[in-house]
C-alpha cells in the first residue's frame, strides 16, 4: 500500500478506472509484494536484531508520515513534531498507568490531544509562513520540554512513566521484539491508507490548493484557514500517535527521546526521503534511523575509531550533507531516485 | 432602469490603501440573468471593485448585497460559497495540478464529507468524488478542452490557462460569475470562442454575469449594461448604446480611445 505509483506508460480510457483505488494490476503487485515482505516475510527471517531496528524505522515512518502532511502537501512547516509526539506519548502513558485506561481508548485520546495541542501553534500559520512559522512552532518545543522536566508530579521528570500494558497481537505480545514489530507496522499501513486516502479526496485537494494558490483556494469556497489548521492537527495527531509507539515499544515514556533534534530528524526524513510523498517519508525514516548505526558499525570495520562525542557530530554532520545533497541534487528525495531507476528499467533497452 | 431585484447591490462602497483612494462612493448593480460590463480605464478601479465583492478587500465604507443579504466584511471563502465565482486578471491557477484536478477544486463546495470520512471511508468518498467528476467532465467537454484535461496547468498556453480559469469558475456552479478581463491577451478566434462560451452559458442557465473588459466591441456585443468607472468614482450605467453616447464616458476615455471603442463596435 505504501509504493503508489502512478503508471505512465498507458491511458485511461474511462475516469472511473483514472481514480480506482488500488488503479492498475501493476501497483496491485507493488502493493501485495509490500504487505507479504513486511507482514510475512520479514516476521519469518528477521533476526530480533533486525526486529527491532526495523520497528524504530517505523516508528520515525509513522512521525515523518504525519510531518510529510504538513510540511509537503500542505505547505507548511513545523520545528515542533518532536513536542507533539511528546503530548501523544505522555497522554496515552498517563492514561495506561495512571487510569488504567485500555489501549484502545488511551491511543486516540493520546492522538487527539496532539493534535489539539498543535493547534495552538498553528494558529500561527493564519499570520506567519516560512521562518517565522518555524520559530513560532519551535516555541513548543520549548513549551513542552520546560513542562515535561518542571510538572514532575505529572511526568515523573527524569524517571518517566513506566508501566505499559502489553498489547495482545494474535500470539505476540507487546513486550517481545515481534510483537512491537507488528505494533508499528500495523500502525503505519494504516496511517498511510489514512493519508493516501486523504489525500486523494476533498480535503487533501483543498489542502495542496492552499499550498499553491491561496488566493485562487478562497476563490473556490475553501477556506485557507481551516485547512491549515485541519493538516496540523492530522499532522500532529499522526506524530502523537508516533509517540504512543515510542512508548509502548520502550516500555517506559521519558523526557530525553522528545528534543529538538527529533524534530530536525523528521525534517531531515521528508526531505530526504521525498516531500509530498509518503513511500518517500518511509524511505526518509529508513535512512535517517539507519544512518547511525552504518556509521557504528562501518568505520571500526574499515579501522577507524570515533569516540562517542565525535560520532554524534559526525552523525549531525552527515544529516546535512545528505539534506543538501537531495536538496540540490534529487528535490523529489529517495523516492524520486528510486521512480527513477525503476523508470529506466521499464523502458529498458531503451533508456533514453 | 435598476431590476427590481438585483443579484449584485453595491452601495457607496469607498476603499483606500494608504492615502491613496482607489474607490470612492460607488454604487452600482447587476441584475439577474443578465451580463453586466464593468469597463473604465486602466487603473480606474475595476479590479478593486471585484475584490470588494468577492471578499477579497474590505472596504473602509459602503455595503455589499449579493442576493438579497448583506455580505460586507464576509470572508473570500464564505463569499465563494454563496455561490460567486470569479476569474482573475491574472491568473491564479494550481500550476501543478492537472486541468481536471483544478476544476475538481473549483467543485470543493459541492462535494461532500470532512477529512475523517475522506480518509476512513474511501469507498464513499471515491463515489462522491466520481459522481462530481461527471459534472466537471461537462464543463470540459463544454469549454472544449478533453485533449488537456490530464494535463498540468502549468504547461499550457496563456489562452487555454484562461479557460481552465474559467472552466474552475463555472465547476463552482454559480448564481453569479464574475470574470475580470477573461479575454485580455487573447488572439481574435479566442476572444470570439470566449464570448461565445459566456453567451452559451447565459443561455443555458440562470446565470448572472460581471464582465469586465477592455475590448469594447466585445463589451458592446454581448453585454445587457454596462457600468463605467473612471479613477474610482462611477460615471455611468446603462445599456450599451446608451452609454456610448454619454459624454461623461467619452470624457473618460479622451475622445481618441472612445472613438476607436465605437469605430469597433460598429464595424462588427
Ligand atoms: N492591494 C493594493 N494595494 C495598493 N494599491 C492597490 C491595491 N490594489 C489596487 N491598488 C491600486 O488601486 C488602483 C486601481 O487598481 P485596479 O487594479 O483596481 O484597477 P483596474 O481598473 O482593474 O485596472 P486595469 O484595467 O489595469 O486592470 C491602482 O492605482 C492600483 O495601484
Ligand atoms: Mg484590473
Amino acid at each position: 500500500m505504501a509504493l503508489i505509483a502512478m503508471e505512465t506508460g498507458r491511458f485511461h480510457e474511462k475516469y472511473s478506472e483514472e481514480i480506482a483505488v488500488y488503479g492498475t494490476p501493476y501497483r496491485k503487485i507493488w502493493i501485495l509484494a509490500v504487505l507479504v515482505v513486511t507482514f510475512v516475510v520479514i516476521p519469518l527471517v528477521a533476526s530480533p536484531y533486525w526486529l527491532v531496528v526495523l520497528t524504530l524505522v517505523g516508528i520515525a515512518a509513522v512521525g515523518a508520515t504525519g510531518l510529510n502532511v504538513l510540511v509537503g502537501y500542505a505547505g507548511q512547516i513545523s520545528l515542533g513534531h518532536a513536542a507533539f509526539a511528546a503530548i501523544g506519548a505522555y497522554t496515552s502513558g498517563l492514561l495506561v498507568s495512571r487510569a488504567e485506561a485500555p489501549f484502545w481508548v488511551a491511543v486516540p485520546v493520546a492522538m487527539v490531544a496532539a493534535g489539539v495541542f498543535s493547534l495552538i501553534f498553528g494558529l500561527a500559520s493564519l499570520r506567519v509562513k516560512g521562518l517565522y512559522l518555524a520559530i513560532a512552532t519551535l516555541a513548543a518545543q520549548y513549551i513542552v520540554q520546560w513542562i515535561l522536566t518542571s510538572w514532575t508530579w505529572i511526568t515523573g521528570g527524569f524517571q518517566g512513566i513506566v508501566i505499559f500494558e502489553p498489547i495482545q497481537i494474535g500470539p505476540f505480545d507487546t513486550t517481545t521484539p515481534m510483537g512491537k514489530y507488528l505494533m508499528v507496522f500495523i500502525s503505519l499501513a494504516l496511517v498511510v491508507v489514512f493519508v493516501e486516502n486523504l489525500m486523494r479526496s476533498r480535503s487533501g485537494r483543498a489542502m495542496i490548493a492552499v499550498r499553491d494558490q491561496d488566493i485562487a483556494a478562497a476563490g473556490s469556497a475553501v477556506s485557507p484557514l481551516h485547512y491549515k489548521l485541519l493538516a496540523f492537527f492530522i499532522s500532529s495527531a499522526i506524530a502523537g500517535l508516533s509517540g504512543v509507539l515510542y512508548g509502548y515499544n520502550a516500555g517506559l515514556v521519558s523526557t530525553e527521546v522528545f528534543t529538538l533534534a527529533l524534530s530536525v530528524q523528521y525534517l531531515a526524513m521528508i526531505l530526504v526521503g521525498g516531500l509530498g510523498s509518503i513511500p518517500g517519508s518511509i524511505l526518509g525514516a529508513g535512512f535517517i534511523t539507519m544512518l547511525p548505526l552504518w556509521l557504528r558499525d562501518l568505520l571500526p570495520a574499515v579501522g577507524i575509531e570515533l569516540s562517542a562525542s565525535v560520532e554524534v557530530h559526525l552523525l549531525t554532520l552527515l544529516f546535512g550533507v545528505a539534506i543538501l545533497l537531495f536538496l540540490v541534487l534529487e528535490p523529489r528525495g529517495l523516492y524520486g531516485l528510486f521512480r527513477n531507476i525503476k523508470d529506466y528499467f521499464r523502458m529498458w533497452p531503451f533508456s533514453y | 432602469m435598476d431590476p427590481s431585484s438585483p443579484t449584485l447591490e453595491i452601495t457607496g462602497v469607498t476603499l483606500h490603501f494608504g492615502g491613496l483612494t482607489v474607490l470612492s462612493d460607488v454604487s452600482m448593480a447587476a441584475g439577474a440573468g443578465e451580463i453586466t460590463a464593468l469597463i473604465g480605464p486602466n487603473g480606474a478601479g475595476k479590479s478593486s471593485l471585484v475584490n470588494c465583492v468577492t471578499g477579497f478587500y474590505r472596504p473602509q465604507k459602503g455595503a455589499i448585497t449579493l442576493f438579497g443579504r448583506e455580505t460586507t466584511g464576509l470572508p473570500a471563502h464564505r463569499v465563494a460559497g454563496l455561490g460567486v465565482a470569479r476569474t482573475f486578471q491574472h491568473i491564479e491557477l494550481f500550476q501543478g495540478l492537472s486541468v481536471i484536478d483544478n476544476l475538481m477544486l473549483g467543485r470543493h463546495r459541492h462535494l461532500k464529507g470532512g477529512a475523517l470520512a475522506n480518509g476512513v471511508f474511501y469507498g464513499r468518498s471515491r463515489r462522491e468524488e466520481l459522481r462530481q467528476r461527471a459534472a466537471v467532465e461537462d464543463i470540459v467537454d463544454f469549454l472544449d478542452m478533453p485533449h488537456i484535461r490530464n494535463t498540468p496547468v502549468g504547461l499550457l498556453p496563456y489562452g487555454l490557462q484562461k479557460r481552465v480559469d474559467l472552466g474552475r469558475a463555472l465547476a463552482q456552479e454559480p448564481r453569479l460569475l464574475i470574470l475580470d478581463e477573461p479575454m485580455a491577451g487573447m488572439n481574435v478566434e479566442e476572444k470570439e470562442d470566449m464570448a461565445r462560451y459566456i453567451l452559451e452559458l447565459r443561455q443555458e442557465s440562470a446565470i448572472s454575469v460581471v464582465l469586465i473588459e477592455h475590448d469594447m466591441g466585445v463589451v458592446m456585443d454581448i453585454s445587457d449594461r454596462v457600468s463605467v468607472l473612471d479613477f474610482g468614482r462611477f460615471i455611468a450605467q446603462g445599456p450599451p448604446d446608451e452609454v456610448r453616447a454619454d459624454p461623461a464616458v467619452i470624457a473618460a476615455y479622451i475622445g481618441a480611445p472612445a472613438e476607436a471603442a465605437t469605430g469597433e463596435a460598429a464595424a462588427r
